[in-house]
């Protein structure tokens, strides 16, 4: 990735946080794990192995 | 007058976006990893709505079309990434990809008439390769496959992805359909994991 290219992203991830304030800013919940057990209990699993399952640990 | 917000109970389990954008490291590229973890903060969001509040019907319709539509919208996403990194990469090419526009004539030379609506000649045919960010999703995924990315079987789930995502344009549907529910939804999942697990293998 070139200098250039960096520097818009940054510029661009600043914009992003920036709308997000602007709208209410963000949740404070923190523990995956507890998402992701709550995720399996309403019978989302899968949603829970797309987002948490790190495919590099298999 | 302002009208004071309050909070939602189903949001307790909304993980904030940084959190979760530590499980997509994978994609280095971070305005991209961002706004995917946007979307599944959103998914999650769609998911809290519908189990734990009694919703019309309709409603809960389409939270299950709107989760298929921004599901998709990641998987689109997510080839499109493999692509270019590919690239990069040297693992893949525009010619291995071998997607291109359709195909333009240039410098007709007329050598005879027929009659006067017909004319037989010569032309200069050009192929135009398109990249991975001018691609629509039915191309990224051929470009997958090309590049080997994803095998066959995930060829058709994606393909069943991109289908039922296009059922957004409402003039064209002539039947009810029942293509949103959380067993489609679900699989949707399913499927987008498995691209995942391709793609990282594929990256690694």
């Amino acid at each position: 990735m070139t200098k250039k290219n960096i520097e818009l992203q940054k510029k661009n991830l600043n914009k992003l946080k920036n709308i997000i304030e602007r709208y209410g800013g963000d949740t404070n919940v923190t523990d995956t794990k507890g998402t992701a057990v709550w995720l399996k209990k309403v019978g989302y699993s899968s949603l829970a192995d797309l987002i948490f399952h790190d495919s590099k640990k298999n | 007058m302002t009208v004071k917000k309050t909070k939602l109970p189903c949001l307790e389990h909304i993980l904030k976006i940084d959190s979760l954008t530590l499980h997509f490291e994978y994609i280095d590229n971070l305005l991209l990893r961002k706004n995917i973890a946007i979307i599944f903060q959103y998914l999650l969001f769609l998911v809290a709505l519908d189990e734990n509040h009694s919703l019309p019907g309709a409603i809960s319709y389409l939270i299950y079309k709107d989760m298929i539509i921004q599901t998709a919208s990641i998987a689109e996403a997510m080839l499109c990434y493999v692509l270019a990194k590919g690239i990069d990469k040297k693992k893949t090419s525009l010619e291995i990809m071998d997607i291109h526009d359709e195909d333009k004539y240039k410098n007709f030379i007329e050598l005879y008439e027929i009659n006067s609506k017909e004319i037989v000649g010569g032309v200069i045919k050009t192929v135009k390769l398109i990249d991975p960010q001018h691609m629509q999703f039915k191309q990224l995924i051929r470009a997958a496959i090309h590049s080997k990315i994803i095998d066959s079987t995930l060829e058709t789930e994606l393909t069943t992805i991109r289908k039922t995502r296009n059922k957004i344009h409402l003039s064209t549907l002539d039947v009810v359909d029942n293509s949103y529910n959380k067993t489609t939804v679900i699989k949707t999942f399913d499927t987008v994991k498995k691209l995942k697990t391709s793609i990282i293998s594929y990256l690694h």
